[in-house]
């Protein structure tokens, strides 16, 4: 509410705002002049102008050394600790989350400059909307705000290639920020040199459980078999279908649990729990991060393959087992279980197309075209 | 030309030789990082046969110290990530889960060597239960389940259920789930919308009665959970322990504390 007013003061001319100021308690316009600051200041943007781009050699040389290895493709954050940082350092608890934001921005740039070119964040769980009334419509503001000024830059969106998802469902959140978040998401649709994926509205649990009720509507409108259900295409039927699992975790704040963030994809993710609160989150508990990721990377990758030989052997058996339930006792038993491995996944492919068709039919619907 | 050319030549060079230096530099840090986490292992090693006091346990010094605890897991994972796996300390660190008073146990390993030698490991438990607890081992009896199935179907009375698992158990749990559940809607006998996380969690649990772990240790230098039960372990605190081999009681009773001063929030 408080936020709203301040949101629509910000509209009206600068004289207005002076004059309204005097009025206001010395504390409150503090807050308010450094949010003002803050909103139209170039930090608050998606995108750093090139000038305010970190420009430390050290960084830059530490990034460099640290290129030389194995660097995740994928990393993913909690961004835990907001609420603590703002009452340690006696801010409004808004402050706090938006103080998370500007972090946020920071890090993307960090993650681009060391060759990360896909990041997940955990901005809302569907758990968060018990919080109380008055935060769970701040963050919705913030959010909304967030989004649509990311609509104003629409140019540094496609100077970058950025690649905008959000992923959680959608539909649990009011219809304004669901408009900016589809408008946001289908403009960038195309981008693929860089990917931000906000899990908005989102639980692990919720995913996997939707992922499955897809399969079922795809069996069910006859796509699909029940056989035809695998590990593989589990994953492509979860919010993160299209991108590879994130090899890297990391979560501020020193609690050491998932909190019900992508349960599935960190199943062989180098995990990081750090101890700062992510408004302190700097580039070098990132550096350390990656190194961490590096020192685990062999072990956890002979693991995957040991995963990944076993989910093939197991997609070979059950071909197999199908097979035999369609013909009992037949010669050729070998090119036929080739025939059906293509038809299935031909199968596969068209059941992936649908859902990727009415992925963009309900985002075309939010937007009312 | 020859001027162009040679331009590029140079450039090239530079470049090589500043990846070369940067790649030399990276395998340095590297080095000086496995050097420092081995020499900390190496003095905590050292250390240990001095923490004589630890060494006797009985039942009652167990007790005692969970007494003093805020909060136990009810059930704990126990994620032996290491190549060499040492059965007696496993069963030792399960012994004494078991007589702090944890009524489920999970033991994991990626290869399933857990799984393919549970009777080794009911023999390996039962004598250690001997061990610390003497006479009154008969009053701490455990059932046996190998991936949520059980093994050993001996004792009808008692309250301590140990599960064996390993890399089949945790994705694959979930897709065969998810099959049943799409066999049965091309059946109709479900309905899709009948599927929200509730729903899940039961088809998942099936008949097993292992409730959600509330705490995982992790053994070993990865820092990963390969795999264990992704589903179940959205509410888990993960705390890590550099090996099983050897494990001290008093980093055993550490990490219980640790976890009885984790605080939840729930989302809130």
């Amino acid at each position: 509410m408080r936020i709203s007013i301040y949101a629509r003061l910000l509209h009206c001319d600068v004289s207005e705002y002076c004059r309204f100021l005097v009025h206001l308690r010395p504390k409150t316009s503090c807050f308010l002049f450094g949010w003002y600051h803050r909103h139209f200041d170039c930090r608050m943007s998606w995108f750093p102008e090139d000038e305010h781009r970190s420009t430390n050699r050290f960084t830059k040389f530490c990034a460099n050394v640290l290129k030389c290895g194995a660097i995740p493709k994928h990393v993913a954050f909690i961004m835990d600790g907001n609420r603590r940082f703002a009452r340690k350092s006696s801010l409004e608890r808004q402050e706090g989350h938006i103080k998370g934001f500007e972090k946020l921005t920071e890090t993307l740039e960090w993650c681009l400059d060391l060759g990360i070119t896909e990041v997940t964040v955990y901005a809302f769980s569907i758990e968060n909307f018990k919080r109380s009334k008055e935060e769970v419509s701040g963050l919705m503001e913030l959010a909304r705000q967030k989004f649509e000024k990311l609509l104003e830059e629409k140019k540094m969106i496609q100077k970058y290639g950025v690649c905008i998802r959000v992923l959680g469902d959608i539909d649990l959140l009011p219809n304004d920020v669901k408009r900016a978040v589809a408008e946001a998401v289908n403009f960038s649709k195309h981008n693929n040199r860089a990917i931000l994926n906000v899990c908005f509205a989102y639980t692990s649990r919720h995913e996997i459980s939707n992922a499955i009720k897809e399969m079922a509507l795809g069996v069910e409108e006859g796509f699909l078999r029940p056989s035809d259900v695998s590990e593989e295409l589990l994953e492509k039927c979860l919010y993160t279908g299209k991108s590879p699992n994130p090899e890297l975790l990391i979560r501020t704040s020193g609690e050491v649990r998932l909190s019900d963030f992508l349960l599935w994809q960190t199943t062989f993710s180098v995990l990081s729990f750090v101890k700062v609160l992510w408004p302190e989150f700097s580039v070098w508990h990132l550096f350390a991060a990656v190194l961490h990721y590096q020192r685990n990377y062999e072990q956890i990758q002979k693991t995957k393959q040991q995963n990944q030989e076993t989910v093939e052997e197991r997609q070979r058996e059950s071909d197999h087992q199908c097979v035999l339930e369609d013909y009992k006792n037949c010669s050729d038993l070998e090119s036929k279980i080739q025939l059906y491995a293509k038809q299935r996944e031909q199968r596969i492919q068209t059941f992936l197309n649908h859902l990727d068709e009415k992925h963009s039919k309900y985002l075309d619907s939010i937007l009312g075209v | 030309m020859n001027e162009l050319g040679f331009d590029f030549l140079c450039v090239s060079t530079e470049c090589f030789t500043m990846s070369f230096y940067h790649d030399v530099l990276l395998r340095l840090l590297h080095a000086i990082l496995a050097v420092t986490f081995f020499i900390q292992s190496c003095i905590w090693t050292a250390k240990k046969p001095l923490q004589f006091q630890y060494r006797k346990r009985t039942r009652d010094r167990l007790q005692s110290d969970a007494r003093s605890l805020n909060k136990l897991p009810l059930h704990i994972g126990l994620l032996v990530l290491e190549d060499d796996i040492s059965y007696t300390d496993v069963a030792n660190i399960v012994v004494w889960c078991m007589t702090v008073g944890i009524s489920y146990i999970s033991l994991y390993d990626t290869q399933g060597d857990f799984k393919r030698n549970c009777t080794k490991i009911n023999n390996e438990i039962l004598k250690k239960q001997e061990e610390v607890l003497g006479n009154e081992s008969t009053k701490c009896l455990f059932h046996l389940y190998r991936g949520g199935i059980e093994v050993h179907n001996k004792v009808n009375d008692c309250r301590i259920h140990v599960n064996l698992l390993s890399l089949e158990d945790g994705r694959q749990d979930i897709v065969r789930a998810a099959k049943y559940f799409c066999q049965q809607v091309a059946c109709k006998r479900r309905k899709v919308n009948d599927l929200n996380p509730t729903v899940l969690e039961n088809d998942l649990q099936g008949n097993d009665i292992f409730p959600d772990p509330d705490l995982i240790i992790k053994f070993g230098d990865v820092d990963s959970l390969l795999g264990f039960l992704p589903y179940q372990i959205r509410l888990s605190e993960i705390l890590c322990s550099s090996s099983h081999h050897n494990m001290d009681y008093k980093v055993f009773i550490s990490l219980l504390y640790r976890y009885a001063g984790c605080a939840q929030r729930y989302g809130k």
